[in-house]
């Protein structure tokens, strides 16, 4: 099965250097001799807090890949309802139970970006977050969105 | 966010104890896992007193339409409760039919293997990128193509296997979204939501079991044969059948495929003249 994954995984890295998917900057796996660790820097989609904020994703791909989901956290601090502030964890359907094989490392990649610019407060990583936006105070959870995208998401020294 | 300060380091321990979400998933995968271990994707064939015994203290209707059925049907197969069994019933009936010597020669033979070729057209006509969907593709029409020879793996044993198995479903899920967003307007009024949004929720995630939409759109993308499905459930009565044929082809020609439905599940069931591999 590791074969299959393999071969897939090559046609991905092959097929995300010729093409650009929305939202996605940069997806390359951390070093050539391992396809199973990928980084990805999303970009927040316009008309969102997030816009100009640059995103980087963690990606762990699975041996059964794509039969099975990879696992994506975000390693930039993020305030979202769905992203557990902490750990970057992602809450979205499709990295979970609603995967398909049809998705590629960049179009999920894609979705996640897309999901920042959608989210969904009844199914939240982080309550804080939610409950704001719970409240229809949507001028404030722009505002505290913004404030985390301009410390950590702006400028090109990200986090560190 | 009055409750907390930002805290000063970005990936502080996480001291809540909380599982994490992938956590929570992993566990459910593995008791789902432990559950299904000893059952085969697809089974050997049984003689219908088999299912009879799983009914034996259970209400007398099912008796009674159990009895029924076994009269035309007296064979089944039972397959994998994993959400997948539709697809992977329909696919390995249709590789059956594709394999037996029988229809080696036949005008249905060369049309099948014409109609089995041009799927992956229609993938790639309804949006789905050629390179992602050719591993699939190629996996699947392997699988139909299959000719026993010694030292090869049986067909049975191909089917049983996870990634030809579960590359094959994936293959037919496609194929029923491709026909889905082809001839939307056909299947928008009973999809309840927009087709493109049906065919990401509901059709290709695996482990989503099929319904009356996703059956009569395989149908339709694979015009190759008629479904006949026996629905063993407690209306009173007879047993009764849902037949789906495609559109476009002259049904009368196609073979039959006879599925079991238990809600939820679906088996294969064979007629007393069927050929059966074995």
């Amino acid at each position: 099965m590791s074969e299959a994954t393999l071969k897939r995984l090559l046609k991905e890295l092959r097929d995300s250097q010729r093409n650009e998917a929305e939202y996605v900057e940069d997806l390359h796996p951390v070093d050539d001799d391992n396809l199973f660790e990928w980084i990805a820097v999303v970009r927040g989609p316009v008309d969102t807090p997030y816009d100009g904020g640059r995103f980087e994703i963690s990606i762990k791909v699975p041996v059964s890949y794509p039969l099975a989901p990879p696992t994506m956290n975000f390693v930039t601090t993020v305030c979202h309802p769905n992203v557990q502030f902490k750990t970057g964890e992602i809450c979205l359907d499709l990295l979970k139970t609603a995967w398909s094989p049809a998705w590629t490392l960049q179009s999920a990649c894609s979705a996640v970006a897309m999901l920042l610019g959608q989210p969904e407060p009844d199914s939240p990583l982080n309550v804080d977050a939610a409950n704001i936006l719970r409240c229809g105070d949507t001028r404030a959870y722009r505002s505290l969105v913004r404030m985390y995208v301009e410390l950590h998401a702006m400028g090109s020294s990200n986090d560190e | 966010m009055a409750s907390s300060d930002p805290p000063r380091d970005p990936h502080p321990p996480t001291t809540d104890e909380r599982p994490t979400d992938q956590q929570i998933l992993d566990y459910e995968n593995s008791l789902r896992a432990e559950l299904l271990a000893d059952a085969p994707f697809v089974s050997e064939l049984a003689g219908l007193e088999e299912l009879e015994k799983e009914y034996e203290g259970g209400a007398e209707i099912f008796r009674k339409k159990l009895q029924e059925l076994k009269k035309d049907y007296p064979i089944y197969r039972s397959i994998r409760k994993d959400g997948n069994c539709f697809y992977r019933a329909f696919g390995w009936r249709l590789a059956e039919l594709l394999w037996s010597p029988s229809s080696a020669s036949s005008f249905w033979h060369d049309t099948a293997k014409a109609v089995l070729i041009s799927t992956r057209e229609l993938l790639t006509s309804s949006g789905y990128e050629q390179v992602m969907i050719e591993d699939f593709y190629d996996t699947f029409l392997a699988a139909m193509k299959l000719r026993e020879a010694p030292g090869e793996p049986t067909g049975l044993e191909v089917f049983q296997s996870e990634y030809a198995s579960s590359t094959t479903i994936c293959h037919l899920r496609l194929c029923t979204g491709a026909e889905l967003k082809r001839s939307r307007d056909l299947y928008e009024g009973f999809a309840e939501m927009p087709i493109d949004e049906f065919v990401i929720k509901s059709v290709e995630p695996m482990a989503l079991e099929a319904d009356n939409l996703q059956i009569s759109a395989l149908v339709n993308a694979i015009p190759l044969v008629n479904i006949r499905i026996a629905n063993l459930d407690t209306t009173p009565g007879s047993i009764n059948f849902h037949e789906f044929s495609p559109m476009d082809a002259d049904a009368k020609t196609l073979p039959v495929i006879t599925l079991l439905f238990r809600p939820g599940h679906y088996d294969v069931l064979y007629g007393k003249n069927e050929n059966v591999e074995k």
